[in-house]
Order: C-alpha cells, then structure tokens, then sequence
C-alpha cells in the first residue's frame, strides 16, 4: 500500500483498536503490522503525539513477565475524534468506490 | 544493528530534547525490545522492524521544536523548528523552505514600506521646519511646502500612517507564526520520512 496512505490512515487505526479495549505499546505495533506493514518505529512518535494532544491517558501496569508495561487508554476526546476520522474514512472510501467502481454502479 | 547500537544511535541523534522527554522516548523503545525478545526474536530483527533511529529521532525532535514554539512564540523557536522539519526529508526544501523564505519576504517588504511611510513623514516634517537638515532632497510641490500648516499635517498623517501599517505587519506576522506552526505540524505527519 502506498506509504502516505498508511500514515494517514495510521491515527485512526490507533484510536480504533484503544476503543475496544487499553493496550500498550507493542501490542498496538503488532495488532497493526499483522494487516498492514508499517515501519514498527514511527508507532510511538505518533502515540507520544496523540497523549500530549490529550487523546490518550497512559498507565504504568506490572505485568507478570519482565517490567511494568505502559498502557494507553482511549479519553473522552480522543473517541470523539475516532468518531470524526471515522466518518472521514468511510465518506473517503464511498467516494474512491464510486469512481473505481464506477461501471458497475453508475450505469 | 543490535538493541544497544539503536538505542544509542537514537540516545545520540536526540541531542537538543531535555534529558527527561529523551528518557521517556527511550522508554518505550526499550519496552519493545524487552517484548519482542519475550515473543522469541531476535534483537536484529526488532531493530530492523523499527526502522532507521536517526529518521525516528529527526521525527521526534522535529515535534518537539514545534512544540516548544506553539509554548513559547519567538522568532528563534520558530526558526527552529523549520530548520527541525526541513530535516525530516529533501521533499521540504522545497515544501517548508520555500513557502516560508516567501512569506518572510513579503512581512520583510510589508515591513520597508511601513518604515519607509514613517520617515517619509518625519523627512517632510524637517523639511517643513528649519530646523534640522538631515533630508536635504524633499521636494515638495510648491503648494504644501509653502504651507506651514499643510506640510505639519502631511508629515503627521504620514507619521501615524507608518506607525499603523507597522502594528498591521505585527498582527500578520502573528498570523504567519501560527500559519507556519499549523503547516509543520501537518508536514510532520504526512510528509514525514518512513
């Protein structure tokens, strides 16, 4: 997939798999690079970024393998820009639709 | 490159970030290493995923420069966080660099003008008094220069007219700063290098 593509779209990955439930950082790397490929690395600039913009809140939890894990939680403004991107998302992908598939539903 | 070598290489390429910011990114890439080796591989492998520290460290800084100029506004913090994200991939030169020099440019010009209109004023104001001679080369047509009262309210309204324009180019330099801030940030995220 085009690379300016996954990053676009990597914010709202992030804030959809935090609704369904906290994660720490890895998790959040593997839940996404297990559909897509991405660069493992950039994932925690953009967490860093997302938290200081208040989107997430991060707690230190011990875990019973190795150190404590550092887990980020979905805010109250961090769901309602979910929801926005979200919307942005599929009003994006109808309109790609329609023209790639446009043969098929405009005649 | 094994856990240590990038670790250090982006401990290093994080220079300028406070010490407890760079302990807090360094954090998190610890973590990953210490839970990707639990999950059984090897540390090569977990730096490669990762992907270049330097370009993760220009990212990084890039956000923290433009974050301390959203803090605190002053030309230099702005400075630097142009320069920050013109690091981040040779696409920006022509993409942050350009449009920026071009807007300095036009405050620059704004700026002359409004300069120029206040000595303008205070040229006019000398010429019409005996007084000092430092512009010997005002010419004014015959009927204001003739007129005390006339050429006292031309260099007055000149005068303040400056003085307005110079207040003008201040608010739309403010306007240019955040501007320039909102455009870094949007650069950062979709330009940035992989």
């Amino acid at each position: 997939m085009n690379i300016q593509f996954k990053k676009g779209v990597l914010e709202l990955l992030v804030l959809s798999i935090l609704k369904e439930r906290d994660c720490y950082g890895y998790e959040l790397v593997n839940e996404i690079s297990k559909n897509i490929s991405i660069s493992e690395g950039t994932i925690y600039p953009l967490l860093r970024r997302l938290t200081k913009e208040g989107y997430f809140e991060t707690y230190l939890k011990e875990s019973k393998e190795g150190p404590p894990r550092k887990y980020y939680r979905l805010t109250k403004q961090g769901d309602s820009t979910r929801f926005d991107l979200e919307l942005e998302w599929y009003d994006f992908i109808n309109k790609v639709n329609n023209i790639v598939g446009g043969d098929k539903t405009d005649e | 490159m094994n856990k240590k070598q990038f670790l250090q290489s982006l401990d290093k390429e994080l220079s300028g970030i406070p010490d407890e910011e760079k302990k807090d990114i360094l954090f998190d890439y610890r973590e990953h290493f210490s839970m990707g080796e639990a999950d059984g591989k090897s540390e090569e492998e977990i730096a490669k995923a990762l992907g270049n520290p330097n370009a993760l460290a220009k990212r990084y800084k890039a956000e923290y420069y433009v974050e301390t100029a959203e803090k605190n506004r002053t030309a230099g913090n702005l400075f630097r966080a142009v320069l920050a994200t013109l690091g981040l991939g040779f696409f920006n030169l022509v993409f942050v660099l350009g449009p920026f020099i071009g807007l300095l440019a036009i405050i620059f010009a704004l700026l002359a003008v409004s300069a120029a209109t206040v000595i303008t004023g205070i040229a006019v104001f000398t010429e019409a008094t005996p007084l000092p001679f430092i512009f010997e080369n005002v010419h004014l047509p015959a009927f204001v220069a003739e007129n005390m009262a006339a050429s006292a309210f031309l260099s007055i309204g000149l005068m303040s007219l400056g003085c307005l324009m110079l207040i003008a180019v201040g608010y739309v330099s403010m306007w240019v700063f955040r501007i320039t801030l909102k455009y870094l940030k949007l650069n950062i995220n979709i330009i940035a290098r992989r």
